[in-house]
């Protein structure tokens, strides 16, 4: 899952990094108005998490140009003007959800996932395909019940394909959302990753069609 | 003097006024119309003196007589008021009336023809006003010199002065009267923009109304715009202090978030108890920043405030719809069509979002909001599914600075801050057990 943290307190930022990372997200930051509005507006992100109060560019004229762009990634809202009537402002802008500083980074991390999930036209927090169970909340991964021991590489790799397991995921993609940009391996790195996953779970879970990408097996119907 | 009543000043100052004024008029009246009185009785006495001089005649002996008395009877009566005397060769002709009296005429030469005005005592102690002429006789009567006087009492004369002045009293006093009515019904009118103004600052103080305005007399009107100039200066003294106390609220909360950042390191760290110390300190600074800020938030403006409740409970659920908290919930609404509550827009989404999302956190499945009016108020019913609230502690849950539930981050104040904000509004937050749950009960004034 990649996730752009926009915050211009480097504290508080590299505290929600720290905190996202921790729940096998993939955290960028970035502390200027301007530049998340152009990391939003180019790049692909599961998630990003906004401050309201930035430099340059505030965070809902931000939110508002991504929304008029057609951007349509999920965004939770963080801010220190806690009103009521800015929520409703935040929330007619665009935004998916909206915390209220200071809160617990419990708080924040449990959003984020469900924001995620939801995204994805998810809710439940237990996600299944086939014999494979993912546990969001608990970040664990289970095969006809019996537990999984993954890496968070792997599991992040998991549950980006559970989440989009009505579709089939390009190397490209999956890349993107398990590294980011700024260090993307190359494509045998990804290739890597998945043989040793085939080699716990076993065959007829992790799908591959040549010249495509990568499936959930087996893959639901497209809606 | 500064503490007595303008009306009061002004008809005291005005009936003295009146009172002064006729009281002059009285009194030059009066004076003219006796002036006026001896002026007449003059020329009469002057006309009788021509009479009695007409009637002087000779008689056998060559003893001057009046042949021809005057034709007024009280010339005939002994004391009658109405006298004259002759003093001629050394003999003193006088009428019948003057008794044996002589009107003691003054030593004094005229020339012929010529008169003098005297006030002489008279018989029987009166005050005499006398006209002394005196005259040649003719040759036919042996050219002597002669003093004529003809004299009236002047009580006669005083009698009709004193009669006209109480005459003239009544109808003084009826003016005096008519006068200070017309002078009290003046300062009722002149007064009354006077009682506006002070209805209208009631007015400003109860809320009912913001500004003095401009439609007053144009005496008034620099007042009133000096006044509503105060207010104005005041509100946005009250604005910047209330904005002030926002940015100051605003600005603790991002050290309050490092702080917490602090304490999770601390968790970490394995100093479980110093995490959990400094996450309580910062749940309960955040408890009065919030309280704060709703304080500097509340409208000065909230007598006159309304606001429709299905607007703000749309935006309200808005927000919890799309929110992570509210969003998996199912939210049952229920709104008499048309209500509205005398309130901000700000402060009832203040209130109603604090006990949404309470709600929406706490309940399991479902929420249910129902609004109806009840006699001149407006009842909002929030209640959710959820566990409620252990018995007996319903009402530390609205009091200052308690938290409902201590282990659920972030839901701390809320609940104490919309009551504390209902309150100010003119209403109430009501809470009870749920079957099961919690029932919140908002009461608010009608608009």
């Amino acid at each position: 899952m990649r996730v752009l943290v926009v915050e211009d307190d480097t504290r508080i930022a590299s505290d929600l990094a720290a905190a996202l990372e921790n729940a096998a997200f993939r955290v960028e930051t970035c502390a200027d108005g301007e530049e998340a509005w152009f990391l939003g507006d180019t790049e692909e992100y599961d998630l990003v998490v906004l401050d309201l109060g930035l430099p340059r560019l505030d965070g809902l004229t931000i939110l508002k140009r991504w929304r008029s762009n057609g951007r349509d990634m999920p965004v939770l809202v963080l801010t220190a003007r806690g009103a009521w009537t800015e929520r409703v402002e935040g929330i007619d802008a665009g935004a998916d959800d909206y915390l209220p500083k200071p809160f617990r980074m419990e708080e924040l991390v449990a959003r984020a996932r469900a924001l995620v999930r939801r995204s994805a036209g998810r809710g439940s927090a237990q996600q299944e395909a086939g014999d494979l169970t993912l546990d969001t909340n608990r970040m664990t991964v289970t095969l006809r019940g019996v537990p999984v021991s993954v890496t968070a590489l792997e599991y992040r790799l998991l549950s980006y394909l559970m989440l989009h397991r009505d579709r089939i995921i390009p190397p490209g993609e999956l890349l993107e959302h398990l590294y980011g940009d700024e260090d993307a391996r190359e494509a045998n790195a990804l290739e890597a990753v998945v043989t040793r996953l085939r080699r716990k779970l076993g065959s007829g879970v992790l799908g591959t069609r040549r010249g495509f990408g990568y499936f959930l097996e087996p893959v639901e119907p497209e809606g | 003097m500064t503490s007595y009543s303008l009306r009061l000043r002004l008809l005291v100052t005005g009936a003295v006024s009146v009172l002064i004024a006729l009281g002059v008029a009285a009194v030059g009246i009066a004076l003219l119309f006796s002036a006026h009185v001896e002026r007449r009785a003059l020329a009469e006495l002057s006309v009788q003196l021509d009479q009695v001089l007409s009637g002087v005649e000779r008689d056998a002996d060559g003893l001057l007589y009046l042949s021809n008395t005057p034709a007024d009877p009280r010339f005939e009566r002994p004391f009658g008021g109405l006298y004259w005397q002759i003093s001629v060769d050394g003999r003193l002709l006088r009428s019948r009336s003057l008794w044996d009296h002589e009107i003691p005429l003054p030593i004094d030469e005229l020339p012929d023809g010529g008169e003098h005005v005297h006030t002489l005592e008279g018989p029987d102690g009166q005050s005499l006003l006398t006209v002394e002429r005196s005259v040649i006789l003719p040759p036919r009567l042996g050219e002597t010199g002669m003093r004529a006087a003809v004299a009236v009492d002047q009580a006669e004369l005083q009698k009709a002065s004193r009669d006209f002045a109480s005459d003239l009293l009544p109808y003084l006093l009826i003016l005096a009267a008519v006068l200070i009515l017309a002078m009290a019904a003046q300062i009722a009118i002149g007064l009354r923009p006077l009682g506006r103004v002070e209805a209208r600052v009631g007015d400003i103080r109860s809320g009912r109304s913001q500004r003095l305005g401009e439609d007053f007399p144009a005496e008034v009107i620099p007042l009133a715009t000096e006044v509503d100039a105060l207010l104005s200066e005041r509100e946005e003294e009250i604005s910047r202090a209330g904005m002030r106390a926002a940015d100051l609220a605003h600005g603790f909360k991002t050290p309050l978030q490092a702080m917490l950042g602090e304490a999770g390191r601390l968790r970490e760290n394995g100093q479980e108890i110093h995490a959990k110390a400094i996450e309580e300190t910062v749940e309960t600074m955040r408890g009065h920043v919030d309280r704060e800020l709703m304080r500097a938030r509340i409208s000065l403006h909230r007598e006159t405030a309304r606001c429709d409740v299905a607007d703000v409970v749309e935006a309200v659920l808005r927000v919890l719809r799309r929110s992570v908290l509210g969003g998996e919930k199912s939210w049952d609404v229920e709104l008499e069509p048309n209500l509205a509550v005398r309130a901000e827009a700000a402060d009832l989404t203040e209130i109603m979002g604090a006990v949404a999302e309470n709600a929406a956190r706490h309940a399991a499945s479902r929420i249910q909001i129902t609004a109806r009016e009840v006699g001149g108020e407006v009842g909002i019913r929030i209640e959710d599914d959820g566990p409620g609230i252990p018995p007996g502690k319903l009402a530390e849950m609205t009091r200052r600075g308690v938290r409902a539930d201590e282990s659920s981050a972030g839901s701390g104040f809320g609940l104490a801050i919309a009551s504390e904000l209902a309150e100010t509004l003119g209403g109430r937050l009501d809470l009870r057990h749920g079957t099961p749950g919690l029932s919140v009960r908002l009461t608010l004034p009608k608009a």
